[in-house]
This record gives structure tokens, sequence and C-alpha cells, in this order.
């Protein structure tokens, strides 16, 4: 089985090439520009034209004040070269700052040419990412080489998100909406099983099913009534099942981004379950148990399989924080 | 390796929704079911007439049987799951502008005389031509009589029937005390109610529509006004009153037929009024059908045409006429508000 990001592979690079500067740092130059200067900040690629400031991580003026926050904050963390592959790690034993900073929650030094400089001073020129394929000596002066390194631990996962980084591409995705698929399928499954113990009613989808009944417009139940006869009532399951489906591959998109959207979602599915069961006529205050139960064993699915694709080295920063 | 664990996780939270989901809906079947076959409907006290010779018209390939079979009888209603309700558990609250509230069990319903009838059921959806039609035996104590014991006071226009869960039906006081035989119906066909069909007890009431009358696991029973309640239909836009339309429908041809003999054959129906009259229209000339015997004024009637059919295309059409002397329009309507209009219309293909 071969889980493959179809938009991983197609996404051009997004970081213009790297140049040498003239003061013997790395610099962001637009290839596509005229590269005979091949010195100096020009603009992230495809945006020439208008005037940019130089990004200060690129700002010898201020390379001072960022290379105390680069080598700050890689003490800080302790974290080191483990975060995303052992691969990569066992490739540039003392380049890991440049790595880990850029993964690091609410590290400011991601560029920083202290960050590079440190893996420079290495020595190390090798590649970074040892299961792309990609060699990146993106250091040797006098070397134009395109984009920094990718970092994932495959074609098919990606982290949940720190959220701060812009440059995340949509990796993932399809772990995403599994994980937000199941979640919700668990969800369902459980506080199908609860209302087994309760009444049937309280099942969230028949509840909220019947609820739709009552507020369907006369229009569109007439139409339900005369297209599909005495199959409206499955059909408007599975029209139900199918928006549910949608919404909750969505939702486990977005958790894979930030956990907590899913599990925002997920509660809010459970508690407007819960919400509907209770204020069906004839209902009893037992009817909430189905759809509070089943959100809570959908939420930990989701963060049972959150965790489950997440690296594990990732998870290991996620212990040592805690 | 990130990819297996998530793939073993993934695995196991589908094994968990779909074990958790089949599961719940054994359980759920198992523990909420109701048994209708314990339920023994009996002899009806006032057994319905032996039905007259020439009634149930049964050798005409195509044509609806007199009698619905309860399996195929129609359902159209908003529960998601069928309600179960057990007997030992129901009971009929009669309440609101009555002088003796009262509140009665289902033994005690089932000590009153029991009364066989047969009606044909018609929702209002049904469409010209349409299936939503269905004519069954039904076994049951007279609401009428009951609500009467309970006193109905002067002003009660409209009784609003609920449901196990709620859902409600208004209907108009007057037909349902005016004599006809409106049912708290415990049986149909002979058997027990199938649980889709309102077990342990529903409402019928000849010649009105389900929306305002077939109270299907009714338990509730408000005596009120059309202008204190607004009933579930009514608020959706259907009309207060709901006497059943005079229409007829063609059940067979279908389609392509062979040259030569061809019948031509359906059913009537008006409830309440009687169907007295069918005509066949073949290519815009009306003939008259022949019927089959009367019921009961509150059921329908099969009719048939023998129709020497010549090759080529052709229209039929049928339309009823009503022992009131009404005969049904040729004006199309849709089902909204009360009830659908227009001649049954069929092109056939003759080879």
């Amino acid at each position: 089985m071969s889980f493959q990001d179809p938009l991983r592979r197609r996404r051009p690079p997004r970081y213009p090439a790297l140049a040498q500067y003239e003061d013997g740092y790395p610099s962001y130059q637009d290839t596509s520009a005229d590269q005979s200067g091949g010195s100096g900040y020009q603009g992230f690629a495809g945006l020439a034209g208008a005037p940019r400031q130089r990004p200060p991580w690129d700002d010898p003026r201020q390379r001072s004040l960022w290379d105390t926050g680069a080598q700050q904050a890689v003490e800080d963390t302790g974290a080191g070269p483990t975060l995303w592959d052992s691969g990569a790690q066992q490739a540039v034993p003392g380049s890991g700052a440049s790595r880990s900073s850029r993964n690091t929650d609410g590290q400011r030094s991601l560029r920083s040419t202290g960050a590079h400089r440190s893996s420079r001073n290495t020595g190390a020129q090798r590649s970074l990412l040892a299961d792309s394929g990609q060699e990146t000596t993106w250091d040797t002066p006098g070397q134009t080489e395109r984009g920094l390194p990718r970092r994932t631990s495959g074609p098919f996962f990606a982290a949940p998100d720190d959220g701060n980084d812009d440059r995340r591409p949509s990796r993932g995705l399809l772990a995403g909406a599994l994980t937000g698929f199941l979640s919700a399928a668990v969800a369902l499954g459980v506080a199908n099983l609860v209302a087994a113990f309760v009444r049937p009613q309280a099942s969230p989808i028949i509840a909220v099913g019947e609820a739709f009944i009552d507020r369907t417009p006369p229009a569109l139940k007439n139409f339900a009534v005369q297209k599909f006869g005495e199959n409206d009532k499955n059909m408007l399951l599975l029209g139900m099942y199918v928006t549910i489906a949608l919404l909750a591959i969505s939702i486990g998109m977005l958790a894979w981004r930030r956990v907590a959207v899913g599990v925002a979602g997920i509660g809010l599915f459970g508690l407007f379950g819960a919400f509907v069961a209770i204020t069906r006529p004839e209902s009893h205050t037992t009817d909430v148990i189905p759809s509070i139960v089943g959100g809570i064993a959908g939420i930990a699915a989701l963060l049972w399989l959150v965790r489950a694709g997440t690296p594990r080295t990732l998870a290991a920063r996620a212990r040592r924080r805690r | 390796m990130d990819r297996r664990k998530f793939l073993i996780a993934g695995g196991s939270a589908a094994g968990v929704a779909a074990g958790a989901g089949f599961g719940g809906q054994y359980l759920q079947n198992k523990r909420f079911t109701v048994n209708t076959a314990a339920v023994k409907i009996g002899k009806p006290t006032v057994k319905a007439p032996k039905l007259a010779k020439g009634t149930e018209v049964t050798d005409i390939p195509g044509l609806s049987s007199f009698y619905t079979p309860n399996s195929a009888f129609y359902r159209v209603d908003t529960s998601l799951v069928v309600p179960q309700v057990s007997p030992q558990s129901w009971q009929l609250k009669i309440h609101g502008m009555v002088d003796k509230p009262m509140t009665i069990t289902f033994d005690e319903l089932m000590k009153r005389p029991m009364v066989d009838h047969d009606v044909t059921l018609t929702c209002v959806s049904e469409q010209v031509g349409g299936a939503y039609i269905g004519n069954a035996r039904w076994q049951g104590a007279l609401l009428a009589d009951l609500l009467k014991e309970a006193g109905i006071q002067k002003g009660a226009t409209q009784i609003v029937m609920r449901d196990v869960n709620g859902m409600n039906l208004g209907v108009a006081t007057d037909p349902v005390l005016d004599g006809r035989t409106s049912l708290l119906a415990i049986g149909m066909n002979g058997q027990p109610l199938p649980q889709e069909h309102g077990f342990p007890v529903r409402v019928v009431v000849p010649g009105l529509y389900g929306y305002v009358s077939a109270r299907k696991w009714v338990v509730d029973m408000e005596l009120t006004t059309f202008g204190a309640f607004n009933a579930y239909w009514t608020q959706r836009g259907w009309s207060q009153q709901a006497p059943i339309k005079t229409e007829s429908r063609i059940d067979t041809p279908k389609g392509n037929a062979a040259a030569g003999k061809v019948m031509i054959a359906g059913v009537a129906w008006a409830q309440h009024r009687g169907v007295e009259a069918v005509e066949v229209g073949i290519d815009g000339t009306w003939h008259q059908a022949k019927l089959a015997a009367q019921d009961t004024i509150d059921t329908w009637r099969q009719w048939y045409y023998p129709w020497e059919a010549t090759a080529g295309a052709h229209t039929l059409q049928v339309r009823a006429t009503d022992k009131s002397g009404h005969t049904q329009t040729a004006t199309k309507q849709r089902p909204e508000p009360n009830g659908a209009t227009g001649y049954h219309t069929i092109h056939v293909t003759v080879a």
C-alpha cells in the first residue's frame, strides 16, 4: 500500500535560490532576475518588482541580534537535530540548529544566518534529507543551489503543525482526511452503541435526522417524496452520512495542522447532537448521553490517530515539553 | 515507523467504529423491538359483512389486489426509526376540552367492542397515478364512542393526536364524530398492526387524508380548536380540512401492449362517498368501465374495460364519478395543499 500526497510532488520549490552574499553569508536571490550581480537581496522569487525590506535575518546590521536569538533558541530547546528524521540527523551531525530551529514553536530565529553558520562551521556539506534523495549542499561559497532542504519523514506524513510556519505545504492531507473520517465514524458508532442503552431516538444521527425532517421546507420534502418515494428516509440518511463525512474530513485536515481545531470540531459535533437530541419533542434528559459519549470517543480517536501519525521524534519533543 | 503506527491506529479506529455502530444497531433491535405477535387481536365483536361476490377482481394481471398486503402497504411518516411501543406500557390520554379527561390502557381498550371495517387509506402526497394508497381490513374500537365518554365540550373543533415521539396531527372533530367508522385500530388484515403501521394502536378515519387522521403509535388526544393549535402539517402549509378527493388510476396496461384484446384496469376511490362510475378515455373518447362490486363506501373499487387495441400509439385516461354525483376534475393540481387532481393519463404503444 502506498500513500502519496499528490500535492507534494507537483509543488515547485518555495524558496529562491541561495546565492552567496557579499559578506560571505548566503542570501536569497530571485533566480528569475538577472544574476550577473549575484549579490544582494533582490526579493523573493516571483515577487520581484515591489521594493522589499531585507529580512532581518539577512541583514548584516541586524545579524548579531538574530545570531544571539538563534543560538539562544538552540540552547533553549536542547532539541538539537533529532526533531525530524534521524537519517538527516546522522547526515549532518552538527547542523541540527538549522533544521530544529525551523521546526520549533516560537523560535523566530528560523532563517537566522547564525543557524546557517552553525552548520557551515561544522564543515558539513552533505544531504540534509537522506530520504528525499535531494542533495542540498547549500552552504558552499560561490555555489548556487535551489531550495532549502525539505523536512519530512516521508511523503505521507507531516507533523501536526506548529502553526507559525507559513511555508508548510499541504502535506499530510490524506492522513488528516482519514483521521477526521475515522474519528467521526468512531463518534457515531459509539453513540449508536450507547443509544442502545438509552433509546434509539437518542442516537445523534436519528435525532438530527428527525429534526431535519421537521425543518425540511415543504418544497424539498415534496421533491424527496416524489423523487425517492418510500426511500426518502434512506436518502436522507445517506445525505447526512455524506455531509458528516465531508465535514469530518475537513476537520481532520485542519486537525493535522492544529490538533485543537480537530478537538473543537468533533466536540462541537457531539454538543450539537446532544442539543438536538434534548430539544426533540418528548425527549428525555438522558438523550444527551449518546452524543456526549460519542463525541468524547471521537476526540479520543482523533488524538490517538494524530499521535500515531506524528513522527516519533516530535512526540518525544512533546513529552519533553511537558 | 510512523506510517505503520498510523495504519494500525486507523484500522483499529475503523474496527471500533464498525463494531460499535453495528453492535449498537443489533442491541437496539434486540432491546427495543416489540414483539407484535404477542398481541392476540381476537375476534371482532361486530364482524364486517362477508364480501359480496365480485368485490374482489383477481384475474386481471397487473391490477392492484382489493386488499393491500400489510408488507406492501405504503408507509409515509416522519419517524427515522420505527417507534417501538409495548402494549404493556401503552396508554391513551384524552384531555383538553373534555368534561372527563381519561386515560385508557391497552387491556381496557381490548375489552371494548371491536369492529371490523374495510377502509382505503390515502396519503395527501399521492400524485395522480401514484402509489400512496392502500386498502385493508382494520379491527379496532370505535373512536367516537370513546370520545363521547370523555364528554367533548362545545367548541372543540380540533383533535390533536400525538404519537409516542410527540409528533402531532390535527383532525377536525366533526368528521370523526359524524357517524363514520373512525377506529382506534389494533388489527390490520387479521394481524396485529405491524410496527411501521402504528403498533400497538393507530387511528383510522375513513375519508380523510392520512396527514390529518392516520395517527400511528397514538398515545395522546387533545381536544382543542384550530385557533388554539396549529398542527404539524398545517404549520407547513397543508389544509386543515382534508377530505379525500375523488380520483382514479390505471394499473394496466403499462407502456406496450399487443394488438387485440387488451384489458384496461385500475382502481378508483372516493372514500366515504363511494365510487359510482368510472370512464375510460381512449384517444379522447370516453367509455363506461365495468366496476367491481362495492364493499363499503370507504374503500376503493376496482374497474376494468376490455379494449380492442389497434396498432399504433394511444392515449388512455380515466375519470371517476362519486355517489354524490361529482366527477373528478381534469384540472391538474399538485398535492399541496390538499391533494392532487387531474386525470391519470398514460401512453401506450400497441404493436
